[in-house]
């Protein structure tokens, strides 16, 4: 339930009905550069890709509520609007840092930030809708900071659960916990954006995509988080993960039927690209395996360029499997 | 007089201990490949060199298990004397086939243990009644005369529904979970089966005599029956997922499996695919895929493995080397006692 619960947040960030930001505006200016894994997503305006997957998604959902309560209403309401919104995930290393310390595990962080792009016009709507998500029982508590008015839930439930957000303009900030947006409040020089090794490996993936992943394996960080995951799934995905320096991925949903991903690997030294290319034409194959047994036709790439190793992904013949993965969930 | 006696009871002795010695020296190996059934989906054949230092090295954690998990001092005993690698036998097969009959992947299985005298001496009907009461732990059980060939039945002693029968053939101390499986091998034995449902078993033969002394082989056959193909198909119905899409293409898998370091139970595999000319390059990418899955399987078990893949002819090869094998084997028994 609870999981179902930080989905639909996800879920309503990303097709929350508020128009679209510009191109040029990003969200990640408001990421500290402490930042270890960030994730967007970033349809374009009439992406014919993303609003029929979209759709399929909000039909599915239509579906499945039959008695709506208060929250469901609320989320309808998010739906019924047109576009689709910019949205990114971020999670940082001194909170994976502190977890590892405390002898943690990766399943217990409860740290993030979500950032959602929204339409002036719009921002009493959102705030109406979000606070009756928030609220469950009790009244939301709402404080100052600056000019700036931080709405938080202090039962919302599970630590790891969205308690708080705040408006920044045209952006809204979501969290478990007040800390992050605070944070968020005062970057200024130092967010993620300035870092040159983020400019360095989103300049090799496809910017015009629909969504984006960046990871970067400072102190080794993804690689003790990797191991810990791949040690409950039984199964090594990235032998040469010692070797990487950052990954970035793009993916894009070029229409109903077609998709294409790009994932670049970044080496931290020359000597690991064998074994990196090892690792890429691994998930290449096992990626185009899935959807392979899904009669879905696919081809993938594997190319070396100084320290970089890129793999690219082509799908074609998706139609029917949106609908057989969304209607699944 | 006392010398007489003496002199007897020396002579004895010394009989005693001869007929000891003959009684667990192996018999002779005889060509297993002869008498399995011929719709055989997979045969794992073990050749039990027990100077071989390999099979001593991945003995030696199941034999520490075992002294610590015995609580009678003479089992103890039997056990750290190593008296019982004496009725071992030096060469075991187990077959595995189909079943037809029922639904999903479902298998018999038939296994030939051969290589000791032991099965000469039950062949005295007297001997033989008292080791079948021995196995049917007191429970009933029937014997069955088939062309001549003793078969005994003994049920289940959890699930009356199941039998196993067994019996013995010229070297051989045969068990299967179905009399038809034990009938078929009499059959082979006595040369009463058309030898034209056997062609099959040519790449079985070629493979097996490259096995060398001390090596495990596992043999796959992909029949006129298409029984790999099955087997796999299922499988990725079932994971949704596209593991060896070739399969078809392809007429046998066989692995030969040797341990070259006794301290560490490092070992050497030898996947053989006979293949399609044709879809060779195709197989080729299926068994990269499925050997790189195995080696990051094996990785994230603490065996770190490397291998190499080459082509021969008809045939796609896969050379791996495994290191950490008895690490990983006191894991999973330090495990199995923790559950325990």
């Amino acid at each position: 339930m609870k999981k179902a619960f930080v989905a639909v947040w996800i879920m309503f960030a990303w097709i929350g009905g508020i128009e679209s930001l510009s191109a040029d505006e990003d969200l990640t200016n408001l990421i500290s550069n402490d930042a270890v894994i960030v994730a967007s997503i970033k349809p374009g305006k009439d992406d014919p890709g993303v609003s029929y997957v979209a759709n399929i998604w909000k039909d599915t959902l239509k579906e499945r509520e039959k008695n709506y309560t208060k929250r469901q209403e609320a989320i309808e309401d998010i739906f019924k609007q047109p576009h689709l919104p910019n949205i990114t995930l971020a999670i940082f290393g001194k909170d994976i840092t502190k977890l590892y310390v405390s002898g943690g595990s990766i399943f217990e962080l409860h740290s993030y930030l979500i950032l959602v792009g929204v339409e002036s016009s719009d921002k009493e709507f959102l705030r109406s809708r979000l606070d009756i998500l928030l609220q469950k029982n009790e009244d939301l508590k709402r404080e100052a900071v600056g000019e700036k008015e931080i709405v938080c839930n202090e039962f919302a439930g599970l630590s790891r659960d969205p308690s708080a957000y705040v408006q920044l303009d045209d952006r809204i900030a979501i969290s478990p916990g007040i800390d992050r947006l605070k944070e968020a409040l005062n970057i200024s020089k130092d967010s993620i954006v300035r870092l040159s090794k983020y400019q360095d490996i989103m300049s090799k993936i496809t910017l015009s995509g629909d969504g984006q992943l960046y990871i970067d394996n400072r102190d080794s960080l993804f690689t003790k988080v990797l191991r810990e995951l791949e040690n409950k799934w039984k199964i090594t995905l990235l032998l040469a993960v010692d070797y990487v320096d950052a990954i970035g991925v793009s993916f894009d949903i070029k229409d109903k039927d077609s998709a294409s991903a790009r994932i670049v690997f970044k080496a931290k030294d020359p000597k690991g690209l064998e074994e990196i290319k090892n690792d890429a034409r691994f998930l290449g194959e096992a990626i185009s395996r899935k959807f392979s047994q899904e009669n879905v036709e696919h081809s993938n790439e594997i190319s070396v360029s100084g320290k970089y190793v890129i793999l690219e992904l082509q799908f074609k013949g998706l139609e029917g499997l949106w609908a057989r993965v969304l209607k699944k969930e | 007089m006392k010398k007489i006696a003496l002199t007897i009871i020396v002579i004895l002795f010394v009989l005693l201990f001869g007929f000891l010695v003959w009684l667990v020296m192996p018999a002779g190996k005889d060509r297993v490949g002869d008498i399995i059934p011929a719709k055989s989906f997979a045969v794992l054949s073990l050749e039990l060199d027990l100077y071989d230092k390999g099979i001593r090295g991945i003995l030696k954690p199941l034999k520490d298990r075992a002294i610590s998990s015995v609580k009678k001092p003479f089992g103890k005993f039997l056990i750290w004397s190593n008296a019982w690698k004496f009725f071992l036998p030096t060469d075991i097969t187990v077959v595995f086939i189909p079943d037809e009959q029922r639904e999903g992947n479902k298998f018999n299985w038939i296994l030939y243990s051969s290589g000791n005298r032991i099965g000469k001496i039950l062949k005295c009907p007297i001997a033989r009644e008292r080791f079948d009461n021995l196995l049917a732990k007191g429970k009933p059980f029937q014997t069955i005369s088939y062309k001549g060939v003793n078969v005994t039945k003994i049920n289940d002693k959890h699930d009356e529904e199941k039998s196993y029968y067994y019996t013995f053939l010229k070297n051989w101390l045969i068990v299967s979970n179905e009399v038809y499986l034990l009938e078929e091998s009499v059959e082979r034995y006595a040369g009463h089966q058309n030898k034209e449902t056997l062609k099959v078993h040519d790449g079985f033969r070629d493979f097996m005599n490259k096995k060398r002394d001390g090596e495990l082989s596992l043999f796959f056959q992909n029949g006129s029956s298409h029984e790999v193909s099955d087997f796999i198909s299922n499988l990725e119905e079932k994971f949704s997922y596209s593991i060896f899409p070739n399969v078809n293409s392809m007429d046998w898998i066989g692995l030969h499996m040797d341990i070259v370091d006794r301290d560490s139970a490092d070992a050497v595999f030898l996947f053989k695919f006979s293949v399609d000319v044709e879809t060779g390059d195709k197989i080729e990418n299926d068994v990269y895929f499925i050997s790189e899955t195995l080696r990051r399987i094996g990785r994230a078990n603490g065996l770190d493995g490397r291998y190499t893949i080459g082509e021969e002819g008809d045939f796609i090869s896969a050379n791996w080397k495994v290191k950490g094998i008895k690490e990983c084997l006191r894991t999973i028994l330090s495990k199995e006692v923790g559950n325990k």
